[in-house]
């Protein structure tokens, strides 16, 4: 019996453990921690997404055949032109008594990941690649919408709702954050 | 006195429920009301689109662009989320977002970004010219900048309204960005409930 208890001990020790590997923010003795972390979901093609609302116009040329149907003669097929992207956001917290902040980010659902911010002026946004992202001693900031944020360009996947996206986050003090953020929807 | 009392009460509530003019928009009016710039354009599924044709309609016309994954879908899904509290009013609304991006903004990149909306939304695209007349005449700033350092290219540095027009094409709201979905919802109401004569 108590060897019994002993292993079931055991094993709710395992299953402890296990969880802990498995939530999002391994929180590798930096002084930078992640919590509450998400994606927005975003489709790399139409393939399968309320296709019936595209009219006839783009049979078999979704991806980079120039545009039929459209009546200006603007131009397309620039190099960015069918890149789809998306967004990281989360909380970034330094319970340390030093400044650290985040210099760089890496994922493999994107062709460049890069650092963002949102300025807002007279109702104009403006969006910006930012050498780091600054987080206080004892402080936090928080990436969200209309702020900072973690910016996916050129999506190798769909990114679904329900899925999950591993960012790679690079400290200043030289410490590697791995996050793991679930997509939501817009 | 208790008689005296109902009656008052039933005159407040007369009142109330017909809205005369006691209704407070909660967006910035814009006064008075006038015609909304025609925005003749083409939307994402190659259909040439005309304001004029949406008489009898709040038309909520927001400017942005598809590489903007930030900023833009807040607005579209506040857009979307709108709609879903309009219920059955939405029939009576449409939405439509112009692009300031007119070279990345393709009708199959306006399709798979709005459809993941609400498949009823509009993208317009068109000449460069009369875009621009566009955003003059709706006072939206676009300005181009060139990101050297980034993957992006550029990126459009835009303003972030969402303007409504009503169902007689006058210009009669807007509404900064990051406006609550619900104070969107009961300014959209107020303009289905009392339609403009004319
Ligand atoms: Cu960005």
């Amino acid at each position: 019996m108590r060897r019994l208890l002993g292993l079931l001990a055991v094993a709710m020790m395992v299953v402890g453990l296990a969880g802990c590997g498995a939530s999002q923010s391994g929180t590798q003795a930096s002084g930078i921690t992640v919590r509450d972390p998400w994606v927005r979901a975003a489709m790399m093609n139409m393939a399968g997404d309320q296709s019936g609302a595209m009219g006839n116009m783009q049979q078999g040329n979704m991806q980079s055949t120039p545009m039929a149907g459209m009546g200006g003669g603007h131009s397309h097929g620039n190099e960015y032109g069918n890149t789809a992207m998306s967004a990281a956001y989360m909380v970034l917290e330094n319970k340390g008594s030093t400044a650290d902040a985040i210099v760089k980010a890496e994922s493999d659902v994107a062709k460049t990941v890069e650092l963002h911010n949102v300025i807002m002026e007279n109702n104009v946004m403006q969006m910006r690649p930012v050498e780091a992202i600054e987080v206080p001693a004892n402080g936090q900031v928080e990436l969200k919408p209309g702020g900072f944020h973690v910016m996916l360009i050129g999506l190798t996947r769909d990114l679904k709702e329900g899925e999950e996206v591993m960012i790679k986050l690079t400290t200043r003090s030289g410490k590697t954050i791995e996050v793991k953020a679930p997509v939501r929807k817009p | 006195m208790k008689h005296w009392f109902l009656s008052l009460l039933a005159i407040v509530a007369a009142f109330a429920l017909s809205g005369c003019g006691t209704y407070e928009f909660r967006g910035t009016m814009l006064q008075p009301p006038n015609p909304a710039p025609e925005l003749p354009l083409t939307d994402q599924f190659g259909n040439d689109f005309r304001l004029s044709n949406y008489r009898g309609k709040v038309v909520l016309v927001f400017f942005g662009f598809t590489h903007c994954p930030d900023i833009c879908p807040t607005a579209l899904s506040d857009l979307k989320r709108v709609m879903e509290k309009l219920g059955k009013d939405a029939e009576k609304v449409q939405v439509v977002f112009v692009s300031v991006d007119p070279e990345r903004d393709t009708p199959e990149l306006m399709q798979r970004y709005l459809a993941s909306f609400n498949p009823t939304f509009l993208g317009l695209n068109g000449d460069r010219a009369v875009l621009e007349n566009a955003y003059k005449d709706y006072g939206v700033t676009v300005i181009r900048r060139d990101l050297p350092n980034s993957g992006l290219g550029y990126t459009i540095d835009h303003s972030g309204y969402i303007y409504a027009i009503d169902q007689v094409g006058n210009w009669r709201l807007l509404w900064a960005h990051g406006t609550p979905v619900d104070d969107i919802v009961s300014d959209v109401q107020a303009l289905l409930r009392n339609p403009p004569r004319s």
